[in-house]
């Protein structure tokens, strides 16, 4: 197989792409391959090169500890557990949490042999060694899988003396009844909460 | 080939970018897999525990059919606050998919798992577990005696199950190998006034069903119990430990 071949196979692999797409990309490369081609190899040999896995909380960046761990400014006493890098971005986008995080590496899963061995619990337990975790967030997905590691990781974490937090789930801002899905219903019914009035 | 059927989701594996392989239990079919294409809302509903009308379709039987699928509920979406209720739906839901035999149905399994999700708020909610456990086990071939003592005979004061025949036994008949016999909690034993099981009896009964599963069914594949079966028996021995 040549390199060309090579080049469209691989790029055929990646997430959103197929053959046909694969090929297109190729093209578009190397039909312009100064503009194109070379900017993105150097793009991407410099991220190969510089992209790391923070040694504290599991997110990728170009310097170790990442931006995150190392902001000075950020709070030391609350810790995000989530389960993927994704799902740690998605967090950042809402720029209101300002602690810390720490990604698990997966959920529990029976039918993914995932099992707590494979979850980042050590770097957890660094956290509470630590002393300075006064809240932990569960920032995990609202599926079956997503919750069970919820409860596993609360029962993990009930040795220490931390509060204990999970999102909430139930009916999205801007969500319209008729519109959502009745498993998201049944879970905003099933934790309906008590209306405050003003006094 | 076609059939549709009420059905429960046991897995739901992701195959392709957006496609998922399911594996559902059903009443007229048993277990039966199939390749399911989502719209968007359907993916937050094909999760373990959903309920729902299936339809299955292929050239032949033998082929990966492809579902569609009409969600009607799912009890493990109600529970997600409850650890040791979601703990058990994700125990039982794991064993059911990797004890039973495809396109073979077992429709008092169906039965005994429906009986149980509504009566996911009774107070023996754990016991009705015990019991669909112990129907998995009959249902499959496995089934054990403890309706009298295996070496005397009697029906009263059976204490004991024999980890080797599955076999109740009594209290005066197994006192020499108390230590190799497993004990069989009173709520199990049949000819007996049913009371309310005690939670130490409960866990004897997890513990009873567990054994029987590993090394009577399970064992043959080489397999441990399922992950989610093993953490919901430590969850509730834990829960036991912290109540005063």
């Amino acid at each position: 197989m040549d390199a060309l071949e090579t080049m469209i196979k691989t790029l055929s692999r990646l997430p959103g792409l197929g053959p046909r797409s694969g090929r297109r990309l190729a093209l578009y490369l190397l039909g312009e391959k100064e503009k194109n081609f070379g900017p993105l190899v150097q793009i991407l040999q410099e991220a190969l090169d510089k992209v790391e896995t923070c040694p504290e909380c599991g997110n990728v960046d170009v310097q170790s500890p990442c931006k995150i761990c190392s902001h000075p400014q950020r709070v030391q006493s609350e810790l995000c557990v989530v389960a993927d890098v994704s799902d740690l971005w998605a967090m950042e986008r809402t720029h209101m949490y300002k602690g810390r995080y720490l990604v698990l590496g997966g959920l529990l899963s029976a039918l993914d042999g995932k099992t707590p061995e494979d979850l980042n619990l050590s770097g957890l337990r660094q956290y509470m060694a630590g002393g300075q975790v006064k809240e932990v967030i569960l920032a995990l997905n609202a599926t079956v899988e997503g919750q069970t590691t919820a409860h596993f990781i609360a029962e993990e974490l009930s040795r220490y003396d931390v509060k204990i937090s999970t999102l909430a789930h139930g009916v999205p801002v801007g969500g319209e009844l008729d519109y959502l899905d009745e498993g998201t219903l049944q879970t905003a019914l099933h934790r309906r909460r008590p209306l405050e009035l003003v006094a | 080939m076609e059939w549709r059927d009420q059905g429960l989701l046991l897995s739901a594996r992701k195959q392709g970018e957006s496609g998922l392989l399911l594996t559902i239990f059903t009443p007229g079919q048993g277990l039966a897999k199939g390749w399911f294409r989502p719209t968007k809302k359907e993916v937050a509903l094909c999760q373990i525990g959903a309920l729902g009308e299936f339809t299955w379709r292929a050239r032949l039987s033998q082929h990966l059919g492809k579902f569609q699928f009409e969600y009607h509920g799912n009890p493990c979406l109600i529970y997600m606050d409850d650890p040791l209720r979601l703990g058990a739906l994700s125990s039982l839901l794991g064993l059911l998919s990797i004890v039973l035999p495809e396109g073979h149905p077992y429709l008092r399994i169906w039965e005994g798992v429906q009986d149980f999700f509504d009566h996911l708020e009774s107070p023996d909610w754990i016991g009705r577990l015990i019991q669909v456990e112990l129907l998995v086990l009959r249902e499959l071939g496995f089934g054990l005696s403890l309706e009298k003592c295996a070496s005397t005979g009697q029906q009263e004061d059976l204490i004991y199950v024999s980890p080797r025949t599955a076999r109740a036994v009594s209290r005066e008949a197994g006192a020499p190998y108390a230590e190799k016999l497993l004990p069989l909690p009173a709520f199990l034993v049949k000819n007996i006034e049913k009371e309310a099981p005690k939670a130490d009896e409960l866990l004897q009964g997890l513990g009873l069903t567990g054994y029987f599963l590993k090394h009577l069914i399970l064992h043959q594949g080489g397999n441990e119990l399922p992950p989610a079966r093993q953490r919901f028996e430590k969850l509730y021995q834990e829960c036991l430990r912290k109540r005063p």
